[in-house]
């Protein structure tokens, strides 16, 4: 009996202890993400220079020189205030992207666990199909054929990331089809969309809400891989990818050319990652993360 | 106890085995493959170029790289040699007993790679095809315009000796030749690929080819000079700046050219290289699309020549290595470079003025393309222009291509083309025909601007003298400065590192041959 006891105290313990881990994770992460995401926010405000003002007597200047923090770069403009701004590309593009992939998962994952037939059939196919092509890729090929601009980057990283959005909801949604408040629902003649909105949406949203996070941090990756080839936004419009691309060349001259906006990017992702294991967590969802996802 | 000293000095033992086949061994077999290893292995050498090499075929051309792998591998009439003297190749003498007469005497027993012997005929059949619009016509562009044009035909009088008749009196035709290998043409009409293969008859033979990543090239026992120093040589392609930079960091490659100026002072403290510059036959210019508004208006091709400090641009971006140009895209290495031309002046009032009085006193959108990564800190000069430009209110949207984009947009319609693009284009030749050309109004950039600049074109092709075609030159550089055709910017510093156990020089046309390369002594 005391041995129940005990293993149940130990349990207990551990849950209490995870959980309480799991909290610190989750505002470690939020103050990661608040530190990168407020001032690139308020970039206008606090930003001491503009971005894209050049100085050509003052190229690759050390920190702390001539009024610049973080120094200057090739074109002597500061480090400091492109690297608030080159935040905001990835920022905008990614938020957009990851919004409308949800609106797309989550409509057409609804969609096709609640009818099923072949309608569930053909977009999880094509689904299939798009997770088959590495986002990456998919972008580079998008990228070259229609040229870069915001537009066609927050449609980019919308394309590769809606499918992940679609199969978890769906998961959700065949097995919300079979709950009893349902059935009585549809057996009430209760219209589908209604269905869908007072039944499924409640339930599917903590997953998508995790799913959200999890696509932001593979979307900011991907900007910040484009940037860094070339691709990203016009080449004077500061990006944190392009900087960390054009700032390698000068490791040995001017280090943080390429490691200040390198490690904006890196507490950026650190953030959102933690952030999302801690929502996973609180949701209990990691389970049906890995089958879905 | 003794059982625990026991395990331990077991696990001792096992442990500084271990270390020996895992560290030790892998260690001093790797020291000693460093110590032959590396780019600078003997007899063999590695150069970095800037620019994918796309194809073999001299009848296409791409870059002045593409140009250095297929004279290595094909013989031409004459070849510009590292001194940028033309010297004999496969013909050992030519004379010129007329205007539009030339006569050139075949070196005797020279062969290709398969023992077929390069005659006199095979000189008239690959010039029959230069000359043959319709087999070069997917590959050539405006590369043999100049052949087809005004070579009005080739005879094979002997096994040795073939004559040209000219439309027009040609002084530099020799010159120009030396860009124009022959090749094999029964090799070709076997099936074989002149784009992607090559029966050679240069010092090196083809190895293998991978236009985008490596071409490796060994020396051809069929060549009838001397043996080069290098048997084995590899032109690596490393297209950004970046790759190039780590590239000679690591001494991966002996040779790597056209790094960005800025990053030279990153392998000025490594005492393995030689690092620097030469002027380059190559002048960066913003190339207007004067097809289209408001291009067609010279106020605002010289408000815009007015609006770019090219000074602070030379001065930091390219570290000084070179100063803006004389308002013309001539410079030193060509025989008409023009003195008395000055440049333009960095006049923010002035430009603002003339794009008032161009019909733009709040300025206009256009748009830019340049190739990026193809040429010195292009990557960067574009966003300091563009940043100028915005000071006068021209708001410029930049477009990155790649080179082969760049080029089919050169050559295709104008209407397809940008508002400008920057480009640092050289003739072949470093001759100024072979520059000037580029801007008569049959290319796509430049559409009817300047009728004169054409008539005095043409005038310049049948010029007979050299006081007569100097005379020329002379006026329409000045008209091409007065009419502000181009944006001028400034010659093009050709950036190198150079291991110090490679003798190389670097010639202003770009031209980098294994050939010309010997161990230092």
């Amino acid at each position: 009996m005391s041995t129940l006891f005990n293993k149940t105290f130990a349990l207990r313990r551990r849950q209490k202890r995870n959980r309480y881990r799991s909290g610190v994770q989750g505002i470690v992460g939020l103050a990661l993400m608040g530190m990168v995401i407020i001032p690139v926010i308020f970039a206008p405000l606090i930003a001491p220079y503009s971005p894209t003002a050049l100085n050509l007597s003052n190229v690759l200047a050390g920190p702390m020189t001539g009024g610049h923090i973080l120094g200057t770069d090739q074109l002597g403009r500061d480090l400091l205030s492109r690297v608030l701004y080159g935040g905001r590309v990835p920022l905008i593009v990614v938020t957009a992207a990851v919004l409308l992939a949800s609106i797309v998962g989550v409509v057409l994952g609804m969609t096709a666990g609640y009818l099923g037939g072949w309608i569930d059939q053909a977009v999880s196919r094509f689904a299939d199909i798009q997770l088959s092509i590495p986002s990456l890729l998919l972008a580079l090929v998008m990228l070259a054929f229609a040229g870069s601009s915001l537009t066609t980057l927050i449609l980019v990283i919308a394309l590769g990331s809606w499918p992940a959005q679609f199969r978890i909801v769906r998961a959700q949604s065949i097995s919300l089809r079979k709950m009893p408040f349902v059935e009585a629902a549809v057996v009430g003649c209760v219209p589908a969309h209604a269905i869908l909105r007072r039944h499924f949406l409640p339930n599917v949203m903590p997953m998508v809400v995790v799913t959200a996070t999890l696509s932001l941090s593979a979307g900011l990756l991907i900007v910040a891989s484009l940037g860094f080839l070339g691709l990203g936004i016009r080449p004077d419009t500061p990006d944190w990818g392009a900087m960390i691309a054009i700032g390698q060349t000068q490791l040995g001259r001017s280090w943080l050319l390429a490691v200040a906006p390198g490690v904006a990017l890196l507490l950026l992702l650190l953030g959102v990652q933690l952030v999302g294991d801690w929502l996973a967590d609180r949701f209990s969802v990691q389970g049906l993360l890995a089958r879905g996802g | 106890m003794a059982y625990v000293l026991e395990v331990n000095s077991s696990r001792n033992r096992k442990s500084w085995k271990d270390f020996i086949s895992l560290v030790a061994i892998p260690a001093v077999v790797a020291l000693c493959l460093g110590s032959t290893g590396g780019a600078a292995q003997a007899n063999e050498l590695t150069i970095g170029v800037p620019n994918a090499i796309p194809c073999l075929d001299p009848a296409c051309n791409n870059s002045q790289y593409e140009r250095s792998v297929k004279s290595q591998l094909h013989l031409a009439l004459t070849s510009v040699n590292q001194d940028e003297q033309l010297v004999p190749q496969l013909a050992t003498s030519w004379e010129n007993p007329a205007p539009t007469e030339w006569v050139f005497t075949l070196r005797d027993g020279v062969t290709f790679e398969n023992g077929t012997p390069i005659t006199a005929e095979t000189v008239k059949a690959n010039f029959d095809r230069y000359r043959d619009r319709s087999a070069t016509a997917k590959i050539a562009g405006s590369w043999l315009a100049d052949i087809q044009s005004s070579v009005a035909s080739i005879e094979a009088i002997d096994d040795s000796t073939v004559k040209f008749t000219l439309t027009r009196p040609w002084t530099e035709f020799a010159a120009r030749l030396a860009s124009l290998p022959i090749i094999d043409l029964t090799w070709v009409a076997e099936g074989n690929d002149a784009t992607k293969g090559a029966n050679a008859s240069g010092p090196y033979r083809l190895v293998s080819f991978d236009p985008t990543s490596a071409i490796v090239l060994e020396a051809n026992p069929a060549y009838y000079g001397e043996p080069p120093a290098y048997s084995k040589v590899t032109y690596r392609v490393l297209t950004s700046p970046a790759a190039r930079l780590t590239a000679a960091q690591a001494h991966e490659v002996d040779v790597v050219l056209a790094l960005d100026p800025q990053d030279l002072a990153a392998l000025k403290g490594d005492s393995a290289l030689k690092v620097g510059a030469v002027e380059s036959s190559r002048n960066y210019f913003i190339w207007y699309n004067t097809s289209r508004p408001p291009f067609d208006n010279q106020d605002i091709r010289l408000a815009l020549n007015y609006a770019v400090n090219k000074a602070a641009i030379t001065g930091s971006l390219m570290d000084g290595m070179t100063s803006p140009s004389k308002g013309q895209v001539l410079n030193e290495p060509y025989p008409g470079f023009n003195t008395d031309l000055k440049p333009f002046s960095f006049d923010k009032a002035k430009a603002k003025e003339l794009l008032a009085s161009g019909g733009q006193p709040n300025g206009f959108k256009m748009t830019l393309s340049y190739p990026s990564g193809a040429y010195p800190g292009i990557d960067l000069i574009v966003q300091a222009v563009a940043a100028q430009l915005g000071d006068v209110g021209v708001n410029v949207d930049l477009q990155p291509m790649t080179l082969a984009n760049w080029v089919s947009m050169l050559q295709g319609d104008a209407s397809k083309a940008t508002d400008a693009t920057v480009a640092a284009l050289a003739p072949a030749d470093t001759q100024d025909v072979g520059m000037l050309k580029f801007f008569a109004s049959s290319y796509t950039m430049n559409k009817s601007i300047d009728p004169k600049y054409d008539e005095l074109f043409a005038a310049l092709l049948k010029a007979e003298t050299q006081e007569e075609h100097a005379k020329i030159v002379k006026e329409l550089t000045q008209r091409q400065h007065d009419n502000a055709q181009l944006l001028f910017l400034f010659p093009t510093p050709l950036t190198y590192a150079i291991n110090k156990s490679v003798d190389m020089k670097i010639p202003s046309n770009g031209m980098i041959r294994a050939y010309d390369a010997s161990p230092a002594k």
